[in-house]
């Protein structure tokens, strides 16, 4: 059938001598100028003339640098001069040289954006000619921007979860998050916030670049009937967009603060940890309204789940630190949390020439409560009676539970020891006093053994030995009473 | 290989010393930071001495950048740089620092301007120099690996007496980085008898 491809160089051949090479040139998906020695245009093809936005006449005869006088980048402006008069080609890279010619183009929806472009120039060896071709690259670098912020976003969360996995460093991670979110979406400051104790209101947590008052006013941001984007990204578990916080309801009564802070929008990502637990918020502030890209979302997306993991982990070794030097029946502090904190009061009384107290108190007929009652009711005195001592005590002093029914409690600082005296026959009051378990009263009374820095010893071991002795003398003084290391005291 | 005497040898090293200077003053401008350039060696050599030096003395993959000229001198220009480390001269211009295992399109044009401004320099100051003409045509970034190297530098055995070799080491001194490259000049000898009359003039000036 096809017997011209026997002899396809010939056919070539003629084709290209029946073509019109302007036509050629100007069909060309990209922009195809031609130059004489002194750099004037003498061809330009249809693309360039689109993109350039004037007449063909208007172009022609003109060089680049009259048709776009002072907006021409110098680097530009050399490599035609030296390929029209000396000859040398040259390729002139988007990235060595973010703007080249100023060219317009519509994107999708009708806007005019710049055209990304790489040029190169060839001087034509046939002729005096210089052949320029812009390249547009817009796509590329699309293409490449993604790459770049998925890198980042990928060496972030590897970053992030390298901290996580080597220690508590929460707050550094948040600064993290927040910087990156800032880097990747110029123009915008970021925050976390976390949900308060009460679970009724929100504190800023994290906001590097945002000024100090904004944590202080944000503090205590609270759950109203209608609340600001970030309180909606709670109550509505997902993204929540105030494109303009000019003409945002919500936002009517904050704008003053807006205004100061610079900000123009607010997208606020709430940060769900597992079990759909909401901690807290990922806000981001554009400075001018706007509304997110999907690449935006995505980012406030998955940044929002490395906050979540970062602070879920956050909390747990918060617990386990309290786990480990708090009682875990009456949250009392444990024998290792009282050692650190005998001991730091020791150095403190010794640096200041203080007094202090440290009562060993044990409870009378627990163990009989434990005997006829069962374990569940013990733990239950226990409980009640943990609560009512620490009433009785200052929120420096501190009680800690060091064994079934033992207990120390230690005065921080005390003027005299009727002082001491004192604190020991409320304690011995409150104790002793009954305690309600359904139909059943309960009671129980206690023995209590007190020793004062410095007068019974200057180290921990001999005070709380003292305690400890003074605590049987009161035993054997008939239970139900206090007994100072160096004399006995009765109360009763 | 005699065909230069040790004076014109030295003309030819200052030259180029002088050339790869002015490039690295262009892309301490461009890129907004100190390049130093230097050329700590300079020699020519046949094309079999070539294909041997290429295949020892070159990491087995390489990046590069490729330039035709023609003028007092015909021929085919090359920056060479082992290829794991081009990205990395890339991304310490444009001030980046990306771990990307591959090369981009907008790197691989970015390594070709590099190239392209590096050796225009040292083509147009030795014309200049010599007060002769010539023409470069426009860069082309390449990789390939060491073996296949002469094919892409166009260097052939049976054309191995009418084809004299170059070659420059060159090292790139940047804030953050420093490696080596090479530049490879692969010139037809016929044109070779005008470069050296142009060097002997020059020399005959002066002295």
């Amino acid at each position: 059938m096809l017997k011209s491809s026997d002899q396809p160089v010939t056919c070539l051949s003629e084709i290209l001598d029946n073509i019109d090479c302007t036509d050629l040139l100007h069909s060309l998906d990209g922009g195809v100028l031609l130059l004489d020695r002194r750099c004037r245009i003498i061809f330009c093809n249809r693309w360039m003339i689109k993109h350039i936005g004037l007449q063909e006449d208007e172009i022609l005869g003109n060089t680049l640098a009259q048709l776009y006088p002072g907006q021409l980048a110098p680097a530009l402006q050399d490599a035609i001069e030296n390929a029209c008069l000396n000859r040398m080609g040259r390729l002139l890279s988007y990235q060595l040289h973010k703007r080249l010619l100023p060219l317009k183009q519509r994107n999708p929806n009708g806007e005019l954006r710049p055209l990304h472009q790489s040029i190169l120039i060839r001087p034509l060896s046939q002729s005096n000619l210089t052949l320029v071709q812009c390249h547009d690259i817009t796509n590329a670098v699309k293409r490449e921007q993604h790459l770049r912020a998925n890198e980042r976003i990928l060496r972030l969360e590897r970053k992030v979860l390298e901290l996580i996995a080597t220690g508590d460093n929460m707050d550094e991670v948040l600064i993290e998050i927040c910087t990156t979110v800032e880097n990747l979406i110029p123009n915008t400051s970021c925050a976390v916030l976390l949900m308060n104790e009460d679970g009724k209101s929100l504190s800023v947590k994290s906001a590097p670049s945002l000024p100090h008052h904004f944590k202080q006013r944000q503090k205590g941001l609270q759950f109203g009937p209608t609340g600001t984007s970030c309180i909606q990204a709670i109550r509505h578990r997902s993204l929540v967009i105030s494109p303009d916080l000019q003409n945002d309801e919500h936002w009517q009564p904050l704008l003053d603060e807006a205004r100061q802070l610079d900000i123009g929008a607010c997208w606020a990502q709430p940060v769900i940890a597992a079990y759909d637990e909401v901690l807290g918020v990922l806000a981001c502030y554009p400075k001018s309204p706007s509304t997110p890209s999907e690449a935006n979302k995505l980012l406030l997306q998955r940044m929002s789940n490395l906050t979540a993991i970062s602070l879920e982990r956050h909390k747990r070794i918060e617990r386990i630190r309290f786990l480990a030097m708090h009682d875990p029946l009456t949250g009392l502090p444990n024998r290792s949390l009282l050692n650190e904190l005998l001991g730091r009061n020791l150095r403190r009384a010794h640096r200041e020439d203080n007094k202090f107290a440290l009562m060993f108190i044990d409870l009378d007929g627990f163990k009989e409560i434990n005997d006829c009652h069962g374990h569940d009711a013990g733990d239950d005195i226990l409980s009640v009676l943990s609560g009512r001592m620490s009433q009785q005590l200052r929120g420096t002093d501190t009680c800690a539970r060091i064994g079934g029914d033992e207990f120390v409690v230690m005065l921080e600082t005390i003027a005299t020891v009727e002082t001491a005296e004192a604190v020991a026959q409320k304690i011995l009051s409150c104790l002793n006093a009954p305690v309600q378990r359904g139909q059943l009263q309960l009671q129980v009374s206690a023995s209590i053994g007190i020793a004062i820095y410095p007068d019974h010893g200057i180290s921990a071991d001999a005070l709380l030995t003292h305690a400890d002795d003074a605590m049987y003398k009161a035993k054997a003084a008939g239970k139900n009473c206090w007994q100072r290391a160096d004399q006995s005291s009765s109360t009763d | 290989m005699d065909l230069f005497s040790p004076d014109e040898h030295d003309l030819i090293v200052e030259l180029m010393n002088l050339g790869v200077g002015r490039a690295a003053h262009a892309l301490s401008q461009l890129v907004n930071d100190e390049v130093l350039l230097s050329v700590p060696r300079l020699e020519f050599i046949s094309v079999p001495e070539a294909q041997e030096a290429f295949r020892k003395d070159l990491p087995p993959f390489l990046a590069g950048v490729l330039q035709d000229f023609e003028g007092f001198i015909n021929g085919r220009a090359a920056l060479l740089f082992p290829e794991a480390r081009s990205l990395e001269l890339v991304n310490a211009m444009i001030g980046e620092e990306l771990s990307a295992d591959e090369i981009t399109e907008l790197e691989q044009e970015t390594l070709a301007e590099l190239g392209n401004i590096l050796l225009n320099h040292c083509l147009a100051t030795l014309a200049n120099q010599l007060k002769q003409q010539v023409q470069t045509d426009i860069p082309r970034a390449f990789s390939s690996s060491s073996s296949e190297l002469p094919g892409t530098l166009s260097l052939y055995e049976d054309d191995s007496n009418n084809t004299l070799v170059m070659l420059v080491q060159i090292d790139f001194s940047l804030r953050h980085s420093a490696l080596r490259g090479y530049l490879a000049f692969v010139i037809d000898l016929q044109s070779a008898d005008s470069f050296l009359h142009a060097l002997r003039e020059y020399l005959a000036e002066i002295l």
